[in-house]
């Protein structure tokens, strides 16, 4: 086989492979055979000071530290990836390969942004609403919060895997000077890798259920959650002063599905009644029509998870709303009906 | 030299991965209730004669329930047919955004449906109800608020006391639940994935997948591998009520085992689960740990009931190879004796 038939082979199958394996396991698995091989080159990097056979575990960590920086950065990248989405800075992934700073400092990009956003808009500002300053300020300061917070988080990470590192280094001279006392089990790099994944998987264990982690990760959470909503009120603001603007904005959005749900549980609890009536055939009518009120508030519902415009929206809560009176009349018949086959109190 | 053959035996499993066709819900079943996304499925029996109590399968809704049926070799499900029972299982669906006002409530009252919906297929007044993990929680507070629809109760894995010190925990009890519903609508799928791997991260986003290389799997391996993660990467996203109301009356009140917790307007009495209870608890489930199920044996008021623990993980206790042949014999006979 030429190289250029194995580089087409290996191609057709990465290709093959990423649409046909679920996308976090193609992931994992393509960036794990990376890591592995990084490591593999460290324990290379490290073979001279090995072969001494009493290496010092600061020459170790010399090595190890540098080799493993890279490992670092893709092994936390998945992880990290859905804050960057959910604040939509997944471009700052660019920025990661610059360097400590840049990679500490990339959510100060996110002002870009706000920028990015609000230009079309600039030369109609007199239209703004009068609260988009403060707005504004919400979307800025929140995003200051989620810069202190994950530079927190990454700097425990950080710390974290240099102490890993530091303490592998130490435990594999241990086990080297261990093993010139029995010169038939050398330590190969399988040793070294079972050693690795015992030391970083502890660390990270360990090290994310500590008080002062947990709660450094909940504010990153907090405050991710905090610059998803400050944008979408900011920007729920602009699109109100714009009525030609087609989408329902969220707050809309939620309002029909909280109909939806309520009317949904209405059709429950009428069902139910009318199960439990004892003469069930006078009513039978009565329930028919129920069930076909219920397959149109489903027809209704689909519509309104397909991205409906805002006049459909406005359709499909009209719908709603009549609806909802339908089943109250229907819930009025059956409570007649309930009351007047209810046994006639006892005479004295 | 070794570079050389990481990146062949790398090539080598993803071919083979690739060409797999991953199968999973192995049993064949037929859909038999269906509403908005939950359904009722019905399990088709194996046997000529089943027993007379069905079993009724409570799955979690933070996972699909086909991890009962993942493997033709290994399925839950298989065993429990092939042992006379009759099995129902409720599929929570996959919820969408117009369903983020749904609760807990509307899950329990599902619960009710399908209760209702199997005891009158079967003729029967009372069912079996077996919970897996939140699964579990729904059908301990099902049980309590309707004892008397619950002929036996079977909880796997299934987290009751929710004070147990396990970096789950600790998470969820830390988390601002509110913020997450208010920015988010639904919980994602994803972001509830990410906080099950960032419980060991270096184990289950690379050491996992490190050990497919390190040295080479047959195929019939990595199709298992896959099933797995094709089950691990499905997860449901939570619809935002629900998720506000567990973590935070369940986690972070822990209300539950202190029968402080209210659905409708009842509150779930758990001495009021007098039914024959089993529970069965994984000794290295970082998800359910031991500690946060024993407790409610110091609560319920049945007589009848007993824990069966086995050395695995949460997972391990359904698709794992020892509880195939230790655990579930022993699982199905307590079932099976109480299903006349």
């Amino acid at each position: 086989m030429s190289e250029d038939d194995y580089v087409d082979g290996y191609s057709k199958t990465l290709v093959d492979a990423y649409f046909k394996l679920p996308r976090e396991t193609f992931e994992l698995f393509t960036r794990s055979v990376d890591t592995y091989a990084k490591l593999f080159e460290a324990w290379r990097n490290s073979s001279s000071e090995i072969s001494s056979g009493k290496p010092e575990p600061q020459e170790l960590f010399k090595i190890w530290a540098r080799d493993f920086q890279s490992i670092y950065d893709d092994l936390f990248e998945m992880l990290f990836r859905p804050m960057k989405l959910l604040a939509g800075l997944q471009w700052a992934d660019n920025l990661t390969r610059m360097g400590d700073f840049t990679r500490l400092s990339w959510p100060f990009g996110a002002f870009g942004s706000i920028y990015t956003v609000l230009k079309p808009y600039e030369n109609l500002i007199y239209l703004f609403p009068k609260e988009t300053p403060q707005l504004l300020q919400k979307v800025v300061n929140s995003y200051v919060n989620f810069y202190e917070a994950w530079r927190d988080y990454y700097t425990g990470l950080y710390k974290a895997w240099n102490e890993a590192t530091e303490k592998l280094s130490t435990q594999f001279a241990e086990k080297m000077a261990e093993s010139q006392k029995d010169p038939q089990k050398p330590l190969d790099f399988g040793v070294f890798y079972d050693l690795w994944m015992e030391t970083f998987s502890k660390t990270y264990i360990e090290l994310l259920s500590l008080p002062n982690m947990v709660s450094v990760q909940t504010r990153l959470s907090s405050s991710t959650m905090e610059v998803i909503q400050n944008w979408r009120e900011l920007l729920e603001a602009l699109m109100s002063v714009s009525p030609a603007f087609p989408f329902p904005t969220k707050s809309e959005m939620d309002e029909t599905y909280k109909r939806l749900h309520g009317l949904r549980n209405d059709f429950e609890e009428v069902s139910k009644r009318i199960e439990e009536q004892a003469r069930r055939s006078e009513i039978d009518e009565v329930y028919k029509s129920l069930q076909a009120l219920k397959k149109q508030v489903e027809g209704i519902s689909l519509k309104v998870e397909a991205q409906p415009k805002r006049t459909e929206l406005n359709e499909a809560q009209e719908s709603l709303r009549v609806l909802k009176s339908e089943v109250d009349e229907i819930n009025r018949k059956v409570e007649a009906q309930r009351a007047r086959h209810k046994p006639a109190p006892k005479q004295e | 030299m070794e570079d050389f053959k990481v990146v062949e035996q790398f090539m080598k499993t993803l071919k083979t991965l690739r060409d797999i066709d991953v199968d999973v819900w192995q049993t064949p079943f037929d859909e038999i209730h269906k509403e908005g996304i939950f359904r009722l499925i019905h399990y088709k029996p194996t046997v000529e004669k089943t027993l007379p109590t069905p079993v009724l399968i409570v799955y979690a809704y933070i996972n699909r329930p086909y991890i009962l049926d993942l493997q033709p070799d290994r399925s839950v499900i298989r065993k429990l047919l092939d042992n006379g029972l009759d099995v129902y299982m409720i599929d929570w669906g996959y919820p969408k955004k117009a369903d983020k006002y749904m609760t807990l409530e509307d899950y329990v009252r599902y619960i009710d449906k399908a209760v209702g919906i199997v005891a009158k297929r079967c003729v029967k007044d009372k069912i079996t109800l077996h919970g897996y993990c939140l699964g579990g929680t729904l059908s301990l507070i099902y049980a309590s608020l309707n004892p008397e629809k619950v002929k036996n109760l079977v909880l796997q894995a299934t987290p009751v006391d929710f004070d147990a010190p396990r970096t789950i925990n600790l998470w969820a009890k830390s988390l601002d639940v509110d913020k997450v519903v208010d920015a988010m609508g639904n919980a994602p799928g994803e972001f509830l994935n990410n906080a099950f791997l960032l419980a060991d991260p270096i184990g289950l986003t690379f050491g996992k997948y490190a050990n497919l290389i390190r040295e080479a799997k047959d195929e019939n391996f990595l199709k298992n591998f896959l099933r797995m993660e094709k089950w691990i990467f499905d997860s449901p996203d939570v619809p935002g009520e629900t998720f506000r109301q567990y973590i935070k009356e369940w986690y972070q009140k822990n209300l539950l085992i202190k029968n402080q917790f209210t659905l409708a307007g009842r509150t779930v009495d758990l001495r009021r689960i007098n039914m024959p209870t089993l529970a069965i608890i994984a000794d290295y489930d970082h998800i359910a740990p031991p500690e946060a199920t024993k407790p409610l044996f110091d609560v319920i008021s049945s007589t009848d009931k007993i824990i069966m623990s086995f050395t695995t993980g949460h997972i391990g206790v359904s698709v794992g190879s020892k509880p195939a042949y230790g655990l579930w014999p022993k699982v199905i006979n307590w079932v099976k004796e109480r299903s006349q």
